[in-house]
């Protein structure tokens, strides 16, 4: 009870303003970053928000539960603006607003960035997301306040590859076609694997956890390197030292140097097999090793670096086995050692490069 | 493509992720609980039905994580509310049968009083603030519906709002249920 005595009106009413803030569907990113701002500026104003938002939560209180059927049983009937209040937000936790057109003039504790128009501009920028997909490297940051933890997004188009050295000494290769976000804050390193395939040598930092999340599996790192290579059908990681904790839902699974794990979507075991530390990542020196792999296996993964796709003509192609290293930072030297190695040739038709039997 | 909007918001949610997860764990002062209500945002994201039109995709994902943040933090209180009326129960051996109820009090009947006791205190407040709170609160009105059919601008719903909010705080004051 301490914490009331200290608790003042103006900290009360700054937390109301706030509360009436946040409330309105224009508030935009901006506006959360300043009021996380003021939160993590004193315990007080946590404590001060968690009095106003528990002093209405007569009535978002229903809409949040996780047991609604109780909530309506015992409530709906004699009280029919509860049923009302119960009802749709249960169907609809965030209700569903129309467009923005002004921005409330809420007298801000700091400042009003909420005069600025926002929607459009933000808008024009996550279309330009899908782009970045295939655009060289590219940084930028999500927010112009300086408050915020800086988010950076880092990205390769297909063949490129990029080293990227973080502010802790942390490494990350990124391989062809693949995108990463990374933000760095005092409490945590978080690497976010959109698409593609990175490898990670993490700088030790006990007091900063370093997280990488691919789709829906959190990948935590206890001081390691290893790889992670997210499809729309699998992700797979591969330690090369150390140790990583995978994240699935309630499911955490230990993943240990020389081990691969293989998560595939829709699917919540996670398998794990042995693999050789010295064949992970290989593509970081331009080379990709294979052991006795089938081509049927191993041209999608060659595809994955150039623009011009191999196919093959006929299921004899496919059935041939291969063992050793291809250069992947040319595409015809790769097709000249495959021709030397294996009874095949390749020949480029319609844009494609087409492999068939010699014989 | 059927699956823009959710293509987008996921896009947003990859942008947003880490500010998503600095607010969550200022709000709920817990990184691990904030990672837990992140998980919740992105599994309610790509598991279910979805407005069909979201015009403030950044907005939007930082209110659900708003809400599913107060969720978590009532929840835990209710398990503390319950604990603490056990602890009391057992301490005192012959607990009377209303006290022996406590434990097993059915939330929904504790959230219909409150309702009960904010619907009087609104009988207090100034007519216009209490159409304005009633229109976002209990009908799910945007500030820009309200602004719209009582004829004010969306500032000035936004100080109705908190006219009525402290309103009902100063009716709570003394009462031990928050804080």
């Amino acid at each position: 009870m301490n914490k009331k005595t200290i608790m003042t009106e103006q900290i009360m009413e700054q937390a109301r303003t706030w509360y009436v803030r946040m409330g309105s569907e224009l508030a935009g990113a901006d506006d959360w970053a300043l009021f996380t701002d003021w939160l993590e500026e004193s315990p007080l104003h946590v404590d001060a928000y968690d009095q106003v938002e528990l002093s209405l939560s007569a009535i978002t209180a229903p809409a949040l539960d996780q047991e609604p059927a109780l909530v309506q049983e015992n409530a709906v009937q004699e009280n029919t603006v509860q049923e009302n209040t119960v009802q749709e937000r249960a169907d609809n936790v965030v209700p569903l607003f129309t467009k923005p057109n002004n921005i409330p003039e809420n007298k801000s504790p700091d400042q009003s960035v909420a005069d600025k128009k926002r929607p459009k501009i933000v808008w024009a920028r996550y279309a330009g997301i899908a782009a970045l997909f295939v655009a060289a490297l590219t940084v930028f940051y999500s927010s112009n306040f300086s408050s915020q933890p800086r988010l950076q997004t880092y990205a390769t188009n297909i063949g490129g590859q990029e080293a990227i050295v973080l502010e802790d000494g942390t490494r990350i290769n990124l391989n062809t076609n693949t995108q990463i976000s990374v933000a760095m804050t005092k409490k945590s390193r978080i690497v976010t694997l959109a698409s593609g395939e990175a490898f990670f040598d993490i700088a030790k930092d006990k007091k900063r956890p370093f997280i990488v999340n691919a789709k829906d599996v959190r990948i935590t790192d206890i001081g390691t390197s290893f790889s992670v290579y997210s499809t729309d059908t699998a992700l797979t990681v591969s330690v090369v030292d150390g140790i990583v904790d995978m994240q699935n839902g309630d499911q955490t699974t230990r993943v240990i140097k020389g081990q691969q794990a293989v998560h595939n979507r829709g699917d919540n075991n996670i398998a794990l097999r042995a693999i050789d530390v010295e064949n992970i990542s290989t593509w970081r020196d331009g080379v990709l090793i294979f052991e006795d792999a089938e081509l049927a296996t191993i041209i999608p993964e060659l595809n994955r670096y150039f623009e011009t796709q191999i196919s093959f003509s006929d299921e004899d192609v496919a059935d041939l086995t291969f063992s050793g290293v291809l250069n992947i930072s040319d595409q015809s030297m790769m097709l000249g050692s495959m021709e030397a190695l294996m009874p095949i040739k390749a020949e480029r038709e319609n844009g494609q490069i087409l492999l068939s039997s010699k014989n | 493509m059927p699956n823009t909007q959710r293509d987008i918001l996921t896009a947003v949610y990859l942008e947003q992720r880490p500010a998503l997860l600095r607010f969550l764990c200022a709000r709920l002062r817990n990184p691990e609980r904030a990672e837990d209500v992140l998980q919740d945002v992105y599994l309610k994201l790509t598991r279910t039905n979805l407005p069909p039109l979201i015009d403030n995709p950044s907005g939007f994902l930082f209110r659900m994580a708003s809400n599913l943040a107060l969720d978590h933090i009532r929840k835990g209180k209710r398990a503390r509310l319950r604990d603490q009326a056990w602890s009391d129960l057992n301490s005192e051996k012959s607990g009377s049968q209303f006290r022996a109820d406590i434990p097993h009090a059915d939330d929904a009947l504790i959230a219909k009083e409150r309702l009960a006791a904010l619907n009087t205190r609104l009988q207090t407040l100034s007519p216009k603030a209490r159409e304005a709170f009633k229109r976002h609160k209990f009908e799910g009105q945007s500030y820009k519906q309200v602004a719209d059919e009582m004829g004010i601008s969306i500032g000035t719903v936004g100080k109705h709002l908190g006219k009525a909010i402290k309103h009902i705080m100063d009716a709570d004051l003394g009462d031990k249920n928050y804080g």
